[in-house]
C-alpha cells in the first residue's frame, strides 16, 4: 500500500470510471425502454380503474333508487359484489403499474445522474493527471511537515495542548 | 534502667522482694514439708473456721431478694421493649457458688440485629429506667453493657446472646448440688483466691469462674473425694451458636462425700496439688476430662515467652499462649488462662506457697485468707541502681548519656534526611516529582544518579512518543488496516446503482495519501515505545530497590527513635537523681529580678517623674498600667496577693516521686470482680 503512488492511485480511480461510463449508456437505453413500457402499462391500468370506477357510482346510483328487498334490488346487488370485485382488481393492477413505472423511471434518472457523475469524475481525475496532485496532497503534507493529522483535527486535539498535558 | 537481675533466675531485686518464695524455690533453697507435718488438731480447728467464715460471706436473705426484684425488673422491661428477646441470669449466683458480692451477671438471648445495636438499643432502655454508669463495651469477644443499679449500686452486666455461659452456669450448678461439700470447697477455694486477690482476670490474674474449674479438677483428681465428672458418658446435647457446642452431662449422680474429709482437709489438698504437682507442665485443667487432659492430646502447647523467660525487664509483653491452660468445659478452644499476664502467673505461684508455708505454721483461716491487696503490677525504685553510686560516677553516667544521646539524635536526623530523599528519588522516578532529590541518600546514590539518567532519557522519549501519538492519534496497526480499507474502497467493484460521488472519491484518494504519510510516523511511535520500555524495566528495578532502601531506613528510624527516647528517659532520670541529690534549689541572686515580667522603668522612677511634674512617655505609662494604675503603685510593692497566689500552685521542685506502676492499673481503673 506504502508503494501506490498518487498518479497509480488516480489512475485506479479513473479507470474505474470510464468503466462505469462505458457501461451506463447500455443500461440507460434498457432503462429508458423499461419506463416507457411502464408508462403505458401505468397508464392503460389507470384508465381502466377510472372506467370501471365511474361505471360503479353509476350503477350505486340506480340501486338507491330501486325499493329495497325488491327482487330488482336483491339481483343488483349481487350484481353490485361482482362489479366491487372488478373495481378492486383494476385498483390493485394500477398501483402495481405505477410502482413499476415508478421504480423505472428513478432507475433511469439514477443511471442518467452516475452517467453525468462518470463524466465530470473523468474529467476531474483527467485534469489532476494533467494539473498535478497538490490538492490531493494536502493533507498528507501536513502530516509530512509535522503538522497534525485529519484524525487530530477532527478530533480537536491540538498537539500543544496534548504535550502541555 | 540497669538493674543486676539474679544470675540463676533472672529476678531482679525488687523481683525478688515481691516473690521471694518463689524465688528461692527456684533456686532450690526453699525447703517444703510434705502434708503430713499438717496436725489432725489443726485441720480441725482451720475447718471450723472456714465453715464459719463461708457462712458469714453467704448471700443473706435481703440480698438474694434484692437481686432478684432487680433482675425482674430489668426483665420485665427489657423483655418487652426487645420483642422476641430473653433475660436469664448467669454466673456464680446462679450456680450457688457465690460469695456474696459481686456483680449480676445477666445475658440476654434474642434474634435479629447485631449485639452491639442491641447493646444500643439496651443503653437506651437502661437510661429511660435511670440506671446508672451505663457503659457499653461492643468491642469485646462478648459485647456486654455494664451499669449499676441506683438504689443497691449494685453492678450489672448484660451481654447478648451469650447462652454458652447459660449452660455453664448450669453444669457448675450441677456440680455444686452433687453435695453440700463440693460447694463449699469451691466456696473455700474462690474466698481464698479473692482474698489475696488473685481472682481479678482484668489484672491478670484469673477469673472467679476459672479457679471453680481448678477447684472442681481437684476434687475429681483426688482419690479421696473422687467427684463424679458430669460430663462422662452423658448424652449428647448439640447446640448452634457460633459454633456447635455440645452441652449434654448428667445432672444426678450418686457422689457421696466422704465423711473423714472436711473443708480444711479439701483446702489442702487443692493447696498442695498445685504447691507440689503443678499440673500446666504436661496437662489443661479440664473437668471435661475428669480434672487433666495432656496437653499433648489437648494440642495445646505452652507457647513462647514462658513468665520466667520474661524476666526481669519485659514483664508488661503478653504471655505466651496456654502458659496455664484450663479448658471450658464446653467450648474446648477457649482457655481460661489466657487473661493471664506474666505477673498474675508469678503472684498466683507465690500464692500457692504462701498458703501451703501458712498450713504448715499452723496459721489460722483469718491469716491464710488475710486480705491482702496483692499487687500484680511491679513496683519499681526508679533510683534504685543509683542509690549506691558516688555522685562524680553518676555524672559521668549522665555526660555519657549525653553523648550517646547527641550521637543517636545526629544519626536520626542523617537517616532522617537520606529517608526523604529516598521518597524524593522515588517520587522522582514516578514522575510524581519534577525535580530529583538534592540530597544524598546515602549507600543508594549510584542508583540515584542511574535513575536520574534513566529519568531525563525517559522524559525525552516520552515528550517525542506524546508529540508523535498528538499529530497522528491513531495507532500504526490501525493506520496499516485503515490504509488497506481505503484503498479498497477506492479500487472496489461498484454496482451501477451505488456509484460514489466525486467528493466522497476526492476524500478517500486524500486519506490514502494521509495515511501514507502517516504510516513511517506510526512506526517511529512504535519504536519510541520500545525504547521506553527498555529504560522503564531497568527503571522499576531501581524503584523496587529504592522502596526497599526506604522501608530499611524507616526500621533504622524506628530503632533510632526508640533508642533516643530510651536515652531521654535515662537522661532525665539521671538528672532527677541529680537535682534529687543536690537538695532544693537555692535561690538566685537575682531572682526577683529575673521573675519581674516588666522590664521597662521602675514604678518609683514613674512616680518621681509624676512628681515632679515632667512629661511621661508611652514607656511610663506602660508601666503604670502594669502595676495597677497610679492609685495601686503604693499597694504593690513587689509583695502583691496577686504573687502569692501565682506561687501557690507551683510544685516544690524537689517534690520528686520515686515509685510508678504501669498505665491503667491504678485504684481508679479497678473494678469489683
Amino acid at each position: 500500500m506504502l508503494e501506490v503512488s498518487p498518479e497509480f492511485l488516480v489512475r485506479a480511480i479513473l479507470h474505474r470510471r470510464q468503466r462505469l461510463a462505458e457501461m451506463i449508456p447500455k443500461q440507460l437505453e434498457s432503462r429508458k425502454d423499461e419506463k416507457e413500457i411502464a408508462e403505458a402499462l401505468a397508464r392503460d391500468a389507470k384508465q381502466r380503474r377510472d372506467e370501471i370506477k365511474t361505471n360503479l357510482d353509476e350503477f350505486s346510483k340506480q340501486l338507491k333508487k330501486l325499493d329495497e328487498g325488491s327482487p330488482q334490488h336483491e339481483k343488483m346487488l349481487v350484481e353490485r359484489d361482482t362489479f366491487i370485485q372488478e373495481a378492486q382488481k383494476s385498483e390493485h393492477e394500477y398501483l402495481e403499474n405505477e410502482l413499476f413505472r415508478r421504480r423505472s423511471d428513478s432507475r433511469t434518472k439514477r443511471l442518467t445522474h452516475a452517467l453525468n457523475d462518470c463524466e465530470r469524475s473523468i474529467e476531474y481525475w483527467e485534469g489532476v493527471l494533467d494539473n498535478g496532485f497538490e490538492e490531493l496532497l494536502v493533507d498528507a503534507t501536513r502530516v509530512k511537515q509535522g503538522g497534525p493529522s485529519s484524525y487530530a483535527l477532527s478530533k480537536g486535539a491540538k498537539p500543544e495542548r496534548r504535550l502541555k498535558k | 534502667m540497669s538493674e543486676k537481675p539474679c544470675p540463676h533466675t533472672g529476678f531482679s531485686s525488687s523481683q525478688q522482694k515481691q516473690w521471694p518464695l518463689l524465688h528461692s524455690q527456684l533456686l532450690g533453697t526453699l525447703e517444703l514439708e510434705g502434708m503430713e507435718s499438717i496436725s489432725e488438731s489443726y485441720l480441725k480447728q482451720l475447718s471450723e473456721e472456714i465453715s464459719s467464715t463461708i457462712q458469714n460471706s453467704a448471700m443473706s436473705r435481703e440480698e438474694t431478694k434484692a437481686r432478684e426484684r432487680i433482675y425482674q425488673h430489668l426483665k420485665h422491661n427489657i423483655e418487652h421493649k426487645l420483642a422476641g428477646s430473653k433475660l436469664h441470669a448467669f454466673g456464680s449466683t446462679q450456680s450457688q457458688t457465690s460469695l456474696g458480692v459481686g456483680d449480676l451477671d445477666l445475658c440476654l438471648v434474642v434474634n435479629g440485629p447485631s449485639p452491639r445495636k442491641i447493646l444500643n438499643k439496651i443503653r437506651n432502655i437502661l437510661t429511660e429506667l435511670e440506671m446508672n454508669e451505663i457503659e457499653v463495651i461492643g468491642r469485646a469477644k462478648v459485647p456486654i453493657i455494664k451499669f449499676k443499679e441506683p438504689e443497691t449500686g449494685l453492678p450489672i452486666d448484660i451481654s447478648v446472646n451469650n447462652e454458652l455461659a447459660l449452660y455453664n452456669t448450669e453444669l457448675i450448678r450441677s456440680y455444686a448440688d452433687t453435695h453440700p461439700m463440693v460447694r463449699n470447697a469451691v466456696l473455700t477455694v474462690k474466698f481464698w483466691a479473692s482474698s489475696r486477690g488473685i481472682n481479678q482476670a482484668f489484672m491478670g490474674t484469673l477469673s472467679s469462674y476459672a479457679w471453680t474449674l481448678m477447684a472442681l479438677a481437684a476434687m475429681q483428681l483426688d482419690p479421696k473425694v473422687q467427684l463424679p465428672n458430669l460430663q462422662k458418658n452423658a448424652d449428647k446435647n448439640i447446640i448452634r451458636l457460633d459454633d456447635e457446642y455440645d452441652v449434654g452431662y448428667n445432672s444426678e449422680s450418686n457422689f457421696e462425700w466422704n465423711p473423714e474429709l472436711d473443708l480444711a482437709t479439701s483446702f489442702v489438698a487443692f493447696i498442695h496439688r498445685f504447691v507440689f504437682d503443678w499440673p500446666f507442665e504436661e496437662d489443661v485443667i479440664s473437668i471435661r476430662n475428669g480434672g487433666t487432659l495432656s496437653r499433648k492430646d489437648k494440642n495445646w502447647n505452652q507457647g513462647e515467652p514462658e513468665a520466667f523467660d520474661l524476666l526481669p525487664d519485659s514483664l508488661d509483653r503478653r504471655l505466651g499462649l496456654h502458659s496455664m491452660p484450663i479448658e471450658d468445659p464446653f467450648s474446648l478452644n477457649h482457655d481460661l488462662g489466657r487473661v493471664l499476664r506474666p505477673s498474675g502467673y508469678l503472684t498466683i505461684r507465690e500464692e500457692f506457697l504462701k498458703a501451703w508455708l501458712g498450713l504448715l505454721k499452723s496459721e489460722p483461716w483469718s491469716e491464710l485468707s488475710k486480705k491482702e491487696n496483692v499487687s500484680v503490677i511491679e513496683e519499681f525504685d526508679l533510683f534504685e541502681d543509683l542509690r549506691p553510686r558516688a555522685m562524680d560516677e553518676v555524672h559521668a553516667l549522665h555526660q555519657e548519656v549525653l553523648d550517646n544521646l547527641s550521637r543517636v539524635e545526629e544519626e536520626g536526623r542523617t537517616f532522617s534526611a537520606q529517608r526523604k530523599s529516598i521518597s524524593q528519588a522515588i517520587q522522582f522516578a514516578l514522575g510524581k516529582r519534577d525535580t530529583p532529590p538534592q540530597g544524598s541518600i546515602g549507600p543508594e546514590d549510584d542508583r540515584s544518579e542511574e535513575i536520574n539518567d534513566s529519568k531525563s532519557q525517559l522524559d525525552d522519549l516520552t515528550s517525542q512518543r506524546d508529540e508523535l501519538v498528538g499529530n497522528i492519534i491513531i495507532s500504526s496497526p490501525k493506520i496499516s488496516e485503515t490504509l488497506r480499507q481505503t484503498f479498497d474502497r477506492i479500487t472496489e467493484q461498484l454496482d451501477v446503482m451505488n456509484i460514489p460521488s466525486l467528493e466522497r472519491e476526492q476524500e478517500l484518494a486524500s486519506l490514502f495519501l494521509e495515511l501514507q504519510s502517516m504510516h513511517p510516523i506510526g512506526k517511529e511511535v512504535d519504536r519510541l515505545n520500545r525504547e521506553i520500555h527498555l529504560i522503564k524495566k531497568p527503571l522499576h528495578g531501581n524503584i523496587k530497590h529504592l522502596n526497599k532502601a526506604e522501608k530499611k531506613m524507616k526500621r533504622s528510624l524506628r530503632t533510632n527513635k526508640k533508642e533516643a527516647k530510651k536515652l531521654r528517659r535515662e537522661k532525665g532520670r539521671l538528672e532527677s537523681w541529680i537535682r534529687i541529690k543536690n537538695g532544693p534549689k537555692k535561690p538566685r541572686k537575682n531572682d526577683r529580678q529575673r521573675g519581674r515580667k516588666h522590664r521597662g522603668p521602675k514604678p518609683s522612677d514613674v512616680k518621681k517623674k509624676m512628681d515632679s511634674g515632667e512629661s511621661l512617655s508611652m514607656e511610663d505609662l506602660s508601666a503604670l498600667l502594669q502595676h495597677g494604675g497610679v492609685l495601686n503603685m503604693d499597694a504593690k510593692n513587689g509583695n502583691s496577693r496577686q504573687g502569692k497566689r501565682k506561687n501557690k500552685g507551683k510544685s516544690n521542685s524537689s517534690n520528686y516521686q520515686v515509685k510508678r506502676g504501669k498505665r491503667g492499673k491504678g485504684k481508679h481503673n479497678q473494678r469489683r470482680d
